[in-house]
C-alpha cells in the first residue's frame, strides 16, 4: 500500500508543535517524530519576520530523515482568525463563493485592506428556518503566507491550512468514547483559553474564541465562555455541554458549568486509536497540542462536512488526484514530462509495429483476391458478350414454323453464320408458294424474304426455294 | 587571469547545457529514427491493406452484377478449366440428346479455343460441330434442352434437310460456340 509522510504543525502564540508521521492506509498513522519550538517572545498574527522558529522545527522534522519528500499541513491558533457563521442564497456553489467573497471583501476594507485567505464549508440546512447558512473563516494572508513560504524553502509543498479548533475536534471526534450527542456544545480548554464548539450530528456548526486574560486567570474568561454556552443553548434544541482538558482545568470550569443539567467531561488522551507512536519519537508539550497535530493528519474525519482549507479554499483534492500530486512538484515536472513524452513515442512505435503487423497479416491471408477480381471481371465480361451474341434459334423455328401456309411441306432448312435463311419444299399451289415469303416479311424477325424457283410436279404440287435474312444475325455484336 | 564567479557560472550552464543537449540526442535520436521506421512501414502495409480493401469491394460488386446478370440470362459461371468446361458441355449435350431422342451422328469439338474469339479484349469460345438425325419434335426439344442449359451457348448455323425416304426424318447440322469463363472465380 502506498504511504505518505507529512509534516504537520500547530502554530499559535504559545509556540509550535509538531510532527512527523507517514500515513500507511486508510485510518492508521504512524508518527515518527515530535518537535515543538517556543518564540523568543510572543508574536501578534503578522509572522513576516518570525519564520526563523518555524524553519528549526520543520529542520528538527527533517534532521532523521532525509529520504522521502513531505507534503506540509499546518493549522494556525483561532485568535488569528475569524470565525463566522453567514447566510448565504440558496444558490449554486460558484454563486455561493461570489457572495461570501463580497463579505470578505468587507472585512478586507477593515483588516487594513492587507491579503485574507478564507474558505467556508456549508451548514447542514436546518428544518425550522428556510436559511441557509455557512461557516466562513478567514485568516490574514500576514499569517499564512510566511508560514507557507517556509515550508516552501525546506523543500516542502503545504497541502493543508485550516485553524487548531477544527483540527483538535477532528482528534477528538475519534476517540471511542467521546460523549455522542445529536446537537452538543464542546468546550475546549486550553492554558489560553477556550474553545466553544457547537456540532450537529458531528459536524462543527459553530465556533468561537475565549481568550484568557494576560495574568493566566481563566475564571473570568469561563464565566464568559458560560455566557457563551448559554446562548448557544438558548433555543432548547442542545441540551449537552461536553467539557474537555486537563484534570486540571475541568476541575476549575466545573463550578461555572454547573448551571447546565447534561455536562459531561472528557479527559484529552494523547493519541487516538488508529494513531501509533514510534519509539524514539520524542515527547510533546501536552495532549492538546497533541491533538490539533494529529486532527490534521486524520482526512477522514473532518470537522466540517468537508474539509475546510484555507491555502487552497475550496479544494480538496480526491485521493487519486493527491497520488499523482508529486508529478507536479517542481523538482519533478522536467522528469515527469520527459518520461511523458518518451512514453508517448514508444506507445506510438509500438501502435505502428501492431497495426503493422496487422495490416501485413490481412494482406498475407488473402494474396490471391486481385487474381479473383480480374477473373470476376472477366466473367463478368464474358456474359455481356454472351448477352450481345445469343439468338434465340427455337424462337427463330419457331416463327418459321408459324409462317409457312398450310399443306407446306419442308425437305430443307438452313440458316448460316450470317444470319441467311434458306428452305425449300413443296407446296399446294403457287399462291401458297407466294405466300410465305410474304408471311415471312410480315414477321418481326426475318427480312427480304423472297421465294424463287417455283416448278410444277407430277402429282400437282409446286415445289419452291425460299431465302430470307434474319433482321439481327447470331453472333452478331450490336 | 582569473574568472569571475558570474563567468564561471556561465561556462557551468554553458556546459551542462551541452552535456544535456548532448545526451538527449543520444536519447533521442534513436527512439526518433526507430519512430519514422516504425510510421514508414505502417504508411506501407496500410497501403496494401487498403488495396485489398478495395479489392474485396470490387469482387463484392462484380459477384453481386454477375449474380443479376447470370440470372436474367439463365447462365451460370462455370468452375474448372477450359478443357474441363468443355468436357462437362460434351457430356451435357450428349445427355440433352438422349433424352430427346436425337441420335448424334457426329460431334465434333474444335481442339482450342476459338482464335477470332482469342483477339485482346474478346471472350474465349469453344466451336461444335454436331449432326444429328431425329424427327421434328425431337429437333425442337433438343434446341430446347440446349438453350435452356446453365451455359451460355450460342448458335451459329442449323441445317435442317427431310430424309427423302422417310419423311419423318431429319438430318441437322448444327454449329454452335460456348462462352468459356475463366474459373479461378469462386
Amino acid at each position: 500500500m502506498r504511504t505518505h509522510a507529512y509534516i504537520a504543525l500547530d502554530i499559535g502564540p504559545a509556540g509550535i508543535h509538531g510532527c512527523r508521521a507517514v500515513i500507511e492506509g486508510k485510518d492508521a498513522v504512524r508518527i515518527e517524530r515530535w518537535a515543538e519550538g517556543r518564540w523568543d517572545e510572543p508574536p501578534g498574527r503578522d509572522l513576516r519576520g518570525r519564520t526563523a522558529q518555524i524553519r528549526q522545527v520543520l529542520q528538527d522534522l527533517r534532521a532523521a530523515d532525509e529520504g522521502p519528500s513531505y507534503r506540509g499541513v499546518f493549522c494556525v491558533h483561532p485568535s488569528w482568525s475569524l470565525t463566522r457563521n453567514v447566510d448565504v442564497p440558496r444558490a449554486g456553489a460558484r454563486e455561493i463563493r461570489e457572495c461570501l467573497a463580497l463579505q470578505v471583501e468587507r472585512q478586507q476594507a477593515l483588516g487594513r485592506g492587507g491579503e485574507i485567505l478564507w474558505d467556508y464549508a456549508m451548514l447542514p440546512d436546518r428544518a425550522s428556518s428556510g436559511a441557509r447558512q455557512a461557516v466562513l473563516v478567514m485568516c490574514m494572508g500576514e499569517t499564512l503566507r510566511p508560514i507557507e513560504e517556509t515550508f516552501r524553502d525546506c523543500g516542502i509543498p503545504t497541502v493543508l491550512a485550516t485553524i487548531s479548533p477544527l483540527s483538535a475536534y477532528a482528534c477528538l471526534r475519534r476517540h471511542a468514547d467521546f460523549p455522542d450527542g445529536p446537537r452538543q456544545v464542546i468546550v475546549h480548554l486550553s492554558d489560553d483559553g477556550a474553545n466553544v464548539l457547537e456540532t450537529v450530528d458531528d459536524v462543527v456548526t459553530y465556533c468561537s474564541w475565549m481568550p484568557a486574560d494576560d495574568g493566566g486567570d481563566v475564571g473570568s474568561p469561563l464565566d464568559m465562555t458560560a455566557v457563551k454556552v448559554s446562548e448557544r443553548m438558548a433555543d432548547g434544541e442542545v441540551r449537552n455541554v461536553v467539557v474537555c482538558g486537563t484534570a486540571e482545568s475541568r476541575a476549575r470550569a466545573r463550578e461555572h458549568f454547573s448551571r447546565f443539567e447534561h455536562v459531561r467531561e472528557f479527559a484529552l488522551p494523547r493519541t487516538p486509536p488508529g494513531v501509533r507512536v514510534a519509539t524514539g519519537a520524542g515527547e510533546l508539550g501536552g495532549a492538546a497540542a497533541a491533538s490539533a497535530v494529529i486532527g490534521l493528519l486524520l482526512p477522514k474525519t473532518p470537522a466540517l462536512g468537508r474539509r475546510l482549507n484555507l491555502i487552497r479554499p475550496g479544494l480538496t483534492l480526491p485521493w487519486w488526484a493527491e497520488n499523482v500530486r508529486f508529478l507536479f512538484e517542481r523538482e519533478k515536472a522536467i522528469p515527469s514530462a520527459v518520461a511523458f513524452v518518451a512514453l508517448l513515442c514508444l506507445s506510438s512505435i509500438a501502435t505502428n509495429k501492431v497495426e503493422s503487423r496487422l495490416y501485413a497479416r490481412a494482406v498475407a491471408k488473402s494474396p490471391d483476391v486481385a487474381a479473383h477480381v480480374a477473373a470476376a471481371e472477366a466473367n463478368l465480361k464474358t456474359l455481356r458478350d454472351y448477352q450481345r451474341e445469343r439468338a434465340p434459334l427455337l424462337d427463330i423455328l419457331l416463327e418459321i414454323t408459324k409462317s409457312l401456309p398450310n399443306g407446306v411441306l419442308l425437305n430443307k432448312l438452313s440458316i448460316d453464320k450470317k444470319g441467311e435463311i434458306e428452305m425449300a419444299g413443296k407446296c399446294p399451289s403457287y399462291a401458297s408458294a407466294e405466300e410465305i415469303a410474304a408471311k415471312l416479311n410480315k414477321t418481326p424477325l426475318f427480312t427480304k424474304a423472297v421465294t424463287g424457283r417455283m416448278g410444277g410436279d407430277e402429282k400437282g404440287g409446286v415445289s419452291f426455294r425460299t431465302t430470307c435474312s434474319l433482321k439481327r444475325k447470331p453472333g452478331s455484336r450490336e | 587571469m582569473r574568472l569571475s564567479d558570474r563567468e564561471v557560472l556561465l561556462i557551468k550552464i554553458c556546459l551542462i547545457t551541452l552535456v544535456v543537449a548532448a545526451l538527449l540526442w543520444l536519447v533521442v535520436n534513436p527512439v526518433r529514427v526507430r519512430w519514422s521506421e516504425a510510421g514508414r512501414q505502417r504508411a506501407d502495409d496500410r497501403r496494401g491493406f487498403l488495396a485489398l480493401k478495395e479489392n474485396v469491394e470490387k469482387k463484392k460488386q462484380l459477384d453481386r452484377s454477375i449474380s443479376a446478370l447470370g440470372e436474367k440470362l439463365g447462365v451460370k459461371v462455370q468452375t474448372g478449366s477450359p478443357n474441363e468446361q468443355r468436357q462437362a458441355f460434351i457430356k451435357e449435350v450428349d445427355e440433352v440428346a438422349k433424352k430427346n431422342n436425337a441420335k448424334i451422328g457426329s460431334f465434333v469439338p474444335s481442339r482450342s479455343l476459338s482464335r477470332r474469339r482469342r483477339t485482346a479484349g474478346t471472350s474465349a469460345t469453344a466451336d461444335y460441330s454436331i449432326s444429328l438425325e431425329t424427327n421434328q419434335q425431337g429437333l425442337v426439344q433438343f434446341l430446347k434442352g440446349l438453350e435452356g442449359m446453365a451455359r451460355p451457348v450460342v448458335f451459329d448455323s442449323i441445317d435442317v434437310k427431310a430424309n427423302e425416304k422417310e419423311p419423318d426424318k431429319l438430318k441437322v447440322n448444327l454449329v454452335l460456340h460456348t462462352f468459356i469463363f475463366d474459373g479461378r472465380a469462386l
